[in-house]
């Protein structure tokens, strides 16, 4: 329940009456002012120092009907129809929360208890409330916090059923390459015991590529688990953008090789420097380049770097596009997620852990920026990483800016 | 020899497992997929089916349902083999119409005597 929004209100916020005659007023001149104004529940009375009292509508016409009523209260003072009254007008601070005037409203005697309230503030004349305004707002306010609470309840069940997803998924992930590495060497000891090793080097080799893909995968798990656990720090420095391009290129340039890609970078000279974490730029950048160059085969896959000045500062515009195949909508709906691959042939194809994607977004959003994607089947896919020229320590997140282009 | 049809979408899992029971004495011939097993059995004859549930194309779950819905092979019993372990994957296994349940990284004499019951209980089953 949002608990703090609902104490914030206070009696202040309610609409108020501030008619208000002295203490000599006649009673029929009260009278006329109600007559003239169906809505108002009540008058203040001043007298020379001050608050004198209130005359609540309900309880002013209830003693004109009695016996004599209209000689007693109508032509005398109206402090004769104060006086009439068994207790004392309800003060409320104007600091009180809108609970617990509703408190304190509903703790008076039956017969007053619809009466009206009058707000008291520090040298400002008082107000005077309508019963029924604290009432509807009390009942607002708890519709608010009974629909706040609702959502909170539906988004708690909806991260723990991901968490319970992500467990399956990773269990499954984790259990895949190891019973190659176990079976493999389980075959390996059964040969070895009799004396058969002429087949044992491509399954050595079985067992160390399932083990590299494990380390991999539970690298990735460990960097999303800090990540939640907010845990993982930024490594801020301030670097050269060329330098750092030159690098990648090189890193990059041998994973174009295996499917006879072209690969190109075109870059917009005005920035030289950047104040960034470089190690997770250059992961962000090596995976989206990887996988460009993986789901592409004799084409081309580039990056495309630009600046662009917003009046919150400068960013870049990396963009990575390959002439690949693409994805549709429904692939791209999920492609954030850990552990979710396009297709779960995918990963026997074209290899990776099914995290990438989830990290390099979480790393772009510590930095900042945002990570989107455009793509279309048998297309090519372009996405589109936007950080800050100059992070921040304590980066804020641009929510609005995350949602997929598709 | 028993013959046992072993389905499996992942190649370093298919290679280790059908090894594995080949050198315990049975007959495998290995499918990659839902439908290349439905292929299979509608021309030869097995005597235990051993399915991984989770892949592409076809599912073991849906390959299960399937198979027992087939006059043809309603018969034969089926082992499902998961690296999905919770307990409502056997669950969903056993429902498929799975006879056993048995997880990924294999332990092979719990296999080898999930194995055998099946083909124990079929034995019984058809006599």
């Amino acid at each position: 329940m949002n608990v703090t929004a609902t104490q914030d209100i206070t009696v202040l916020d309610l609409p108020f009456f501030d008619v208000q005659v002295s203490d000599t007023t006649p009673g029929s001149e009260v009278a006329r002012l109600f007559e003239q104004n169906y809505s108002l529940p009540g008058i203040i009375v001043m007298d020379k120092k001050g608050f004198r009292g209130m005359v609540s509508r309900n309880q002013f016409f209830q003693r004109l009907g009695r016996l004599f009523g209209i000689e007693v209260y109508a032509t005398r003072p109206i402090t004769s129809f104060l006086d009439s009254l068994s207790i004392p007008p309800l003060l409320v601070p104007a600091e009180m929360t809108i609970q617990n005037a509703a408190i304190v409203c509903l703790a008076r005697p039956v017969e007053y208890v619809y009466d009206p309230f009058v707000v008291t503030m520090k040298d400002q004349p008082p107000h005077l409330v309508d019963f029924l305004a604290l009432i509807l707002k009390q009942t607002e306010l708890l519709t608010a916090a009974q629909i706040e609470a609702h959502a909170q309840r539906v988004a708690a069940v909806s991260a723990s059923n991901a968490k319970s997803d992500f467990l399956a998924h990773m269990s499954h992930e984790l259990r895949t390459p190891l019973t190659a590495i176990i079976g493999y060497g389980e075959i390996l000891i059964e040969d070895v015991g009799a004396g058969q090793i002429g087949e044992s080097l491509p399954r050595l080799e079985s067992i160390v590529s399932a083990g590299l893909h494990l380390l991999e995968m539970i690298n990735g798990i460990l960097d999303l688990a800090k990540i939640e656990a907010r845990k993982m720090d930024l490594f801020l420095t301030t670097f050269s953008l060329p330098d750092f391009i030159l690098e990648l290129t090189s890193i990059v340039q041998p994973l174009m090789k295996k499917n006879g890609n072209e690969f190109s970078v075109i870059s917009d000279h005005a920035i030289n420097e950047m104040h960034s974490d470089e190690t997770k730029l250059r992961q962000c950048l090596t995976n989206l380049i990887g996988n460009a160059a993986k789901f592409t085969s004799q084409g081309h896959v580039g990056l495309n770097i630009q600046k662009e000045t917003l009046e919150y500062g400068d960013w870049l515009i990396f963009q990575v596009s390959d002439t690949g195949i693409g994805m549709n909508e429904t692939q791209m709906s999920r492609l954030f997620e850990a552990f979710y691959q396009a297709d779960s042939s995918i990963s026997r194809h074209y290899g990776g852990t099914g995290l990438g994607l989830s990290l390099t977004k979480q790393f772009c959003e510590m930095l900042g920026g945002n990570l989107t994607v455009r793509s279309a089947v048998n297309q090519g896919t372009t996405f589109t990483m936007k950080v800050p020229v100059r992070s921040k320590e304590r980066a804020i997140h641009v929510s609005s800016l995350n949602q997929n282009e598709i | 020899m028993k013959r046992i049809l072993f389905v499996e979408d992942d190649e370093m899992s298919r290679d280790v497992i059908s090894t594995r029971l080949s050198r315990s004495g049975y007959e495998v011939v290995m499918a990659e997929d839902g439908y290349q097993a439905l292929d299979v059995v509608s021309t030869q004859v097995f005597d235990l089916i051993i399915l991984d549930m989770s892949m592409p194309g076809l599912s073991g779950w849906e390959t299960a349902k399937k198979l027992k819905a087939s006059p043809g092979t309603a018969s034969i019993p089926i082992l499902a083999l998961s690296a999905h372990t919770m307990s409502t994957d056997r669950k969903r296994a056993l429902d498929s119409g799975c006879g056993d349940f048995d997880s990924k990284p294999v332990n092979l004499p719990r296999l080898l005597g999930k194995i055998e019951a099946l083909l124990g209980s079929s034995k019984q089953a058809t006599t």
